[in-house]
């Protein structure tokens, strides 16, 4: 084989790598998750700071409760034009508290939802004003499309606008990303990339660096093969004991505290994916 | 020279058939036909004209290479030797005649060049970084058959043990330990433990070419080596005994606890740390091993030197076992890096989406982990320039005649400045975002980002040298002999 050859020959392998690649990068974009359709809408209930509209065709409803008041009315009527997308995936929540009796955001997101749609198809979008936090909180099938990593990476897109206190704007980007997910498009997830390029470069070095000092090993023989290539006789008689001495430690026996109880109850419900970000 | 009875040509040891071959009229024999004794004979008393020829001695070429002063012996008078196996110098060699003593036992060459190409290829194709002139034809073509001087023991264990025995039990809120004195007749022997007594061999690299089935160990016939070259020794034969002593004791230790039915229910607490050589002869399990036996064993040697620094290659001659260095050939280590991050990089995609914190927290174990490296190379480099753990250097240095060598190598152990600040720095970061992580925790992914981002230049500095520290580990300096003394009985 010729230099040329060679040469031409390496550059096939690594144009074959790259397009296997690509083809892996670009497979879990590939089809929408659920297909769009048109529909009516109907408010089945308003009043200050809480509007619910309901989809007619497919049964899911809107709400927008900003009980910590981010929201001027009609921030929150062009928020429900925007929300109107993910309705035909499932219910679709606004909430905005600054209730400070529950531990966690993720308990309060579960404990409101739960309390409304147990177990139905939603996505929420929580502004957690106690704890200072963006939650996407979703339920039912929806986990599987927004999943606690796509949560993750849209508060991480919007989390700046409720740092800066325009909070509709936050709550706008959020849903039209949530509709982006949950139709299939995708949404812009830069630092992902970013940081998964630097990830892997450097554990592309540091892997490659473990497999050269593997494959650079100078092996020593073992005691067996030492033992097989030697010449060796061994001959052990009259094998005797004797008792020389006795000690005595003091050890007390561990009082045992009773085996753990169990930890956990089963719950009813589906499971949830949720992911947010601090502002 | 061992010349042919048919045709007066230089036979040479084929391994494959295990004769003579006459390269000129094709004619074959069995090495032990030909007596050197009378041979040695004949020419001690034309050349040097002694009074009584010397059966121990051989007469021997010695080849002494002009640049690092190492020294290769052969059998053969007319060769001419055009490259310096210690430091891979193109140069012709230059030579003398000499006697040589003639080692006791000989393992003799049963892998032919060929085959050596063969298993070293089948190495190197593993080593996906090797610099290219590693594998060429010129490089592997210059493999060198060569005796390597070695010591072999034997080690005897005959007479009473005394070992060290307990059980124990429970009693309320006490154990009750019962001591015993288990005590037998031993009567081992283990025959041929070897070790190589040339100090230029590294210990590293002789132990991992080893075993060598010392079954098909023959009386030396000078014979053997006609076609190959040797190395000489430069160790004495008391450097190896305690190692020797020391395997025998741990091995009759363990087969004694593994092995007696009646030892079974007792816990043997006799120390796996082999007494002091002193008292070997004295201890648990008596042992002493013999002056030991001069043996020549055959490698095949490679080196390949680029710039000032050498790497080595090593067959066994017996087995075809392979040790060699494997540098780095940093290029080629990049692109295939880049190539694997692109794969690492699609399975990442599939299921990972880092918060700016977990790639804070990732980046900071990472450049951990290469300081960690770093650090564990400087103390190999330091082990292996100094001689550390290698009994063949050590036995030099304790004889001075290494001392000047030390002090220039151990400057090249020491770690370089900016390696020094780089990672002084690096640790600085790395505490930084503990304390970013841990205590501040800033609601803007922004600072998060810009320390990864420091974390990740100062990962990739410190990688630089990881992989420099490699190459310093992979290959030699290159070596400067002073051949002077030692025991030239192998």
């Amino acid at each position: 084989m010729t230099v040329h050859s060679k040469k031409k020959d390496l550059i096939k392998r690594i144009l074959v790598c790259m397009a296997i690649a690509a083809l892996i990068i670009l497979m879990p974009c590939a089809g929408p998750a659920y297909a769009s359709q048109s529909s009516s809408y109907v408010v089945e209930y308003e009043e200050d700071d809480y509007i619910l509209v309901r989809n007619e065709e497919t049964g899911y409803e809107i709400l927008v409760d900003d009980e910590a008041g981010l929201l001027t009315y009609d921030e929150q009527k062009q928020l429900i034009e925007v929300m109107k997308e993910c309705t035909d995936y499932g219910f679709i929540f606004f909430v905005s508290t600054d209730e400070d009796n529950f531990p966690s955001v993720d308990d309060f997101a579960q404990d409101y939802y739960r309390s409304r749609v147990p177990d139905e198809n939603g996505v929420m979008l929580l502004i957690d004003m106690n704890f200072r936090k963006i939650w996407i909180y979703s339920e039912g099938e929806l986990p599987y499309v927004v999943t606690g990593s796509k949560a993750n990476i849209i508060a991480d897109n919007i989390y700046t606008y409720a740092t800066d206190g325009d909070y509709y704007t936050t709550a706008r980007i959020g849903f039209e990303q949530i509709g982006s997910v949950l139709s299939g498009r995708r949404i812009a997830q830069p630092m992902k990339y970013i940081s998964n390029v630097c990830l892997a470069i450097l554990l592309s070095l540091i892997i490659n660096y473990f497999f050269a000092r593997l494959v650079s090993q100078k092996v020593k023989p073992s005691d067996a093969q030492i033992m097989n290539s030697i010449i060796s006789r061994f001959d052990f008689s009259d094998p005797t004991a004797r008792h020389t001495n006795t000690t005595k430690t003091y050890s007390p026996r561990s009082s045992s505290s009773g085996s753990g109880g169990s930890s956990g109850g089963g719950g009813g419900g589906g499971g949830h994916s949720s992911g947010g970000h601090s502002f | 020279m061992i010349v042919c009875p048919s045709c007066g040509a230089n036979l040479k040891f084929d391994p494959k058939s295990q004769k003579m071959l006459c390269d000129f009229c094709g004619s074959s024999f069995d090495p032990k036909e030909f007596d050197v004794k009378e041979d040695v004979e004949e020419q001690v008393v034309q050349e040097d004209n002694p009074e009584t020829p010397d059966f121990d001695t051989i007469d021997v070429t010695i080849y002494t290479c002009p640049q690092c002063g190492g020294e290769l012996m052969s059998v053969d008078e007319n060769t001419a030797a055009a490259f310096c196996s210690f430091c891979g110098a193109s140069t012709i060699l230059s030579t003398r005649l000499a006697k040589g003593k003639k080692p006791e036992y000989i393992i003799p060459f049963a892998k032919t060049k060929e085959d050596c190409k063969k298993a070293y290829l089948g190495v190197v194709k593993k080593a996906l970084f090797l610099p290219k002139e590693y594998r060429s034809d010129g490089c592997i073509d210059s493999f060198r058959g060569i005796y390597m001087p070695y010591w072999t023991y034997n080690v005897k264990q005959k007479g009473q043990t005394k070992l060290r025995g307990e059980t124990s039990h429970r009693r309320g809120d006490y154990i009750i330990t019962d001591i015993y004195t288990l005590a037998g007749k031993i009567d081992a022997e283990y025959d041929g433990l070897s070790f190589d007594a040339s100090a230029s061999f590294d210990d590293s690299m002789s132990e991992a070419l080893a075993p060598y089935d010392i079954k098909q160990m023959v009386p030396f016939e000078a014979s053997y080596m006609s076609g190959y070259y040797a190395d000489l020794a430069d160790v004495d034969a008391d450097t190896y005994k305690y190692q020797a002593e020391k395997y025998a004791f741990n091995a009759s230790l363990k087969r004694i606890k593994n092995e007696t039915r009646e030892f079974k229910k007792y816990t043997i607490t006799t120390s796996k740390e082999a007494p002091k050589a002193s008292k070997m002869a004295d201890s648990a399990v008596p042992t002493s091993a013999d002056n030991g036996h001069s043996a020549m064993f055959p490698v095949w040697f490679l080196s390949y030197r680029n710039g000032d620094r050498v790497a080595y290659a090593a067959v066994n001659g017996q087995t075809g076992k392979v040790v060699a260095d494997l540098p780095i050939d940093v290029k080629k280590y990049l692109l295939s890096s880049g190539i694997f991050a692109l794969v690492i990089f699609a399975i990442l995609n599939m299921f990972l989406v880092l918060t700016p914190i977990t790639a804070l927290v990732m980046s900071s174990i990472l450049t951990l982990i290469v300081f960690v490296i770093n650090y564990f190379q400087r103390v190999d480099i330091r082990m292996t320039v100094t001689g550390e753990g290698d009994k063949g250097k050590e036995f030099l240095k304790e004889n001075g005649k290494g001392k000047k060598k030390k002090a220039e190598k151990v400057e090249e152990a020491e770690t370089g400045v900016f390696e020094t600040v780089t990672t002084l720095l690096g640790l600085g970061s790395v505490a930084i975002a503990v304390l970013l992580v841990v205590f501040f925790q800033p609601v803007s992914d922004i600072p998060y980002y810009v320390m990864c981002i420091v974390e990740a230049v100062f990962f990739v500095l410190s990688f630089k040298h990881t992989l420099g520290n490699y190459n310093i580990m992979a290959t030699r300096r290159l070596p400067q002999f002073d051949r002077k003394g030692g025991d030239d009985r192998a």
